[in-house]
């Protein structure tokens, strides 16, 4: 009987390790463990199960083709920018333009800058609305703009963000209580929790209302401009494609491949984000676009 | 079905590997395979996750205990009691006793779970910020008070803690970096592992050596789990449902979650046990029992609010999230609610097999017993060298890791005669009470 038990245990204990071996062989497949034939590297400094991450993954690496070389994760966008300045490899990948461009508070120059003429374009957009939990007392669109010290939280990741969040609520109702959460790990339970009666950021479930968007596309809600006469009260928010070592056509190019691809029709139906208007704007409009985004910001501080 | 069983299996494999390889979590073990999981089913996914999380729990538990290798923060109280009794030969009993108070934790957690669907909405409350800021003061106040070192030296490494943690750029704040004096590999701050293994594990490792001495370790057994539940039963009661009930009510914090609920538990435990003069300085196994307890309970709570309100509040299950939306599920409710079954079926075929496959590594381990202690340490300290490197250098960081490492070594030693506890709890902690309180002065 002992010997039937031991052999049974060890047999359990083995099949376990050789799947989960086999698991880590059959993750090896991860497109973040291969290596192309290609010259193009898809640079990634944010954590791989992310959004970004997985945009990274499952979009833009399948979409290089043969030019794919490897995925260069590398921690943080500090690190990140050191590298790209110091490589002569073809690096590829999704960019926070608007966050690292912001300088530091005392000034000085943002550690993960990089200079726009590695901006590819823009990558694609997501929207901010304004959004309460389903059936809570008073709460709809009048509340959001006229409320008294209606409280509303605010995604603020940066203080780009930030600053764009809060010029727009304030410009629509100067007397709501803005909070600002590091992610929405923080905000969706706040609003869960009824500490706050609002949150103005990208993410929907489906036991929130929402009553306002900064996107045109987004008809069945009220568009912001329609409440404020703010420059970025129909602007969302652009993460940005970024290039080194690349010539920029090719690069715009590529951007418009992967933006077509149904790899991106499938990441962006998964996010609720979206493909913005202004990408059948050239290069230079497109920078042009978000350099203006940006400054607004700067001017509204 | 066959999917269903590959991802217990993947699930029970990953599970015995995570938990004995530091810095391997729940969740870079599920990154490892991603692919897969884009692949399978919802119910699939859930299996394997509560699967994972379920082993690696017993696994990591062993080896705090046994190697002095804590997992994540949340091993530490099991390596400052189980293995201060590993130390003393009495790494069997602890061992035991935490399996046993992992288990009962779990099912206490399941059936609070179960019984409080209909109020759950009072647990949402949790998720306040004036909540989580007196938690927070709370798990600060009992480990300063409550460490074995004077007051003012415990709070002073509470300080440091917080200071190191602290170090980076901080943009949440409006773009302010700290100490990082302009090198790129600070911008992200400093990685829990040098720190935990400089600050907390040498110290550990440089106070038992200095007696020298040979591991006593006689494995487990049935007649021994027996007995352990017989003695928990007799003597444990109120440790093993207070700190489940702090595990489960605790395990609700966005963010932190079980890490907090650990904290506070194996707190109140240690206040307790001292009031009472019953703490024994040479390994707690009250302690150990009511940390590891509401680490498992906490485990299973923190699914709760995926599952039942469609908010993910760790990174575990916040990754399961995205996965569903990535398959262009809509993370609806009703949805969620239709992998309740299946997450209470992994829970108990996991359990039991976890249990069971433990108890057969554990005793493989008998082999240690005999083995000169300092020795023993010396191959622990560079395997540990070895995976602070490889751990990060996923990231292009393995270099930075070990020239925090070199730096922090040398206060390790200084540090050798304290319990250091405080220092990595106000490293951990620091992000969320900092955030928290900076949040609550917005509402004022």
């Amino acid at each position: 009987m002992t010997n039937i038990k031991k052999i049974l245990s060890v047999a359990v204990l083995g099949l376990s390790l050789i799947v989960g071996t086999n698991a880590t062989a059959v993750a090896e497949t991860d497109i973040t463990q291969l290596k192309g034939p290609g010259d193009v590297n898809v640079l990634l400094y944010y954590r791989a199960g992310g959004s970004y991450g997985r945009m990274s993954q499952q979009v833009i690496a399948p979409n290089l083709g043969d030019d794919f070389k490897e995925i260069k994760n590398i921690r943080g966008c500090a690190k990140m920018a050191e590298f790209v300045k110091n490589t002569d490899e073809k690096m590829f990948g999704l960019w926070d333009w608007f966050s690292t461009n912001e300088a530091l508070e005392d000034g000085s120059k943002n550690p993960c800058y990089i200079e726009p003429e590695n901006i590819v374009s823009i990558s694609h957009a997501f929207p901010y609305r304004a959004c309460h939990v389903t059936g809570a007392e008073g709460r709809g669109l009048d509340d959001f703009v006229n409320g008294k010290g209606v409280k509303i939280g605010i995604m603020a990741a940066s203080g780009v963000y930030k600053a764009q969040a809060t010029a727009v609520v304030k410009s629509i109702n100067p007397d709501a209580k803005i909070i600002p959460y590091s992610s929405s790990k923080k905000y969706i339970p706040g609003l869960k929790s009824g500490e706050v009666d609002y949150i103005y950021a990208p993410q929907m479930r489906d036991w929130m209302t929402c009553v306002a968007s900064t996107d045109v596309k987004e008809t069945q809600f009220t568009n912001f401009s329609k409440l404020s006469d703010h420059y970025l009260a129909d602007k969302n928010t652009y993460p940005a494609f970024a290039a080194f070592n690349m010539d920029m056509d090719e690069a715009f190019a590529l951007a418009q491949k992967i933006q077509n691809s149904p790899e991106m029709v499938k990441f962006l139906a998964g996010t609720g984000h979206n493909l913005p208007s202004q990408l059948s704007l050239s290069r230079a409009e497109q920078l042009e676009f978000m350099n203006e985004w940006y400054k607004t910001i700067q001017a509204s501080k | 079905m066959y999917e269903l069983v590959s991802a217990f299996f993947v699930g029970l494999g990953l599970g015995v590997v995570s938990g004995i390889v530091p810095g391997l979590n729940v969740f870079v073990s599920m990154l490892l395979v991603f692919p897969l999981l884009i692949s399978w089913e919802p119910t699939s996914i859930m299996f394997m996750y509560i699967t994972l999380a379920s082993v690696h729990q017993y696994f990591g538990s062993v080896s705090a205990t046994v190697f002095a290798v804590p997992g994540t923060s949340t091993s530490l109280p099991a390596l400052h009691e189980g293995h201060g009794m590993f130390q003393n030969g009495r790494g069997s009993e602890a061992i035991m006793t935490a399996a046993i108070g992992s288990f009962f934790a779990s099912f206490f957690a399941i059936v609070l779970i179960h019984f409080m669907l209909p109020y759950l909405s009072i647990f949402y409350q949790i998720f306040n910020t004036h909540i989580q800021v007196l938690l927070l003061t709370i798990a600060a106040i009992t480990i300063v008070v409550f460490a074995d070192n004077k007051i003012w030296i415990s709070l002073l490494f509470w300080i440091v803690g917080n200071v190191l943690a602290m170090i980076g750029l901080h943009e949440y704040y409006g773009g302010i970096a700290f100490m990082t004096f302009g090198i790129s590999a600070l911008y992200t701050g400093i990685d829990l592992l040098p720190v935990m293994i400089a600050l907390y594990v040498v110290p550990v490792f440089l106070r038992a050596s200095k007696n020298g001495g040979r591991i006593v370790f006689d494995g487990v057994s049935m007649g021994g789990y027996i007995e352990a539940a017989h003695n928990m039963y007799k003597q444990m009661k109120m440790t093993l449902l207070r700190s489940s009930a702090i595990g489960a009510v605790v395990g609700f914090i966005p963010g932190i979650s079980w890490g907090l609920s650990t904290m506070l538990a194996y707190n109140t435990e240690l206040g307790i046990r001292k009031r009472n003069q019953q703490y024994n300085k040479q390994g707690d196994v009250n302690c150990l029992v009511a940390a590891e307890s509401s680490n498992n309970a906490g485990v299973y709570t923190s699914m709760v609010p995926m599952l039942f309100a469609g908010i993910p509040i760790t990174a575990s299950t916040a990754l399961i999230y995205n996965i569903f939306m990535f398959k262009n599920i809509n993370p609806t409710l009703p949805f969620f609610e239709s992998l309740y079954q299946i997450t209470l079926v992994g829970f108990g075929i996991s359990s039991f097999i976890g249990l069971l496959i433990a108890g057969k590594y554990v005793n493989f381990l008998r082999f240690l017993s005999g083995l000169d202690i300092r020795k023993f340490y010396i191959v622990m300290f560079a395997l540990l060298v070895v995976i602070c490197y490889v751990v990060a250098q996923e990231y292009y960081a393995g270099f930075d890791n070990l020239v925090m490492l070199a730096c922090l070594l040398p206060f390790g030693y200084l540090l050798r005669n304290y319990n250091t506890m405080p220092l990595i709890y106000g490293f951990v902690l620091q992000d969320i009470f900092v955030e928290s309180v900076y949040r609550l002065y917005f509402f004022y």
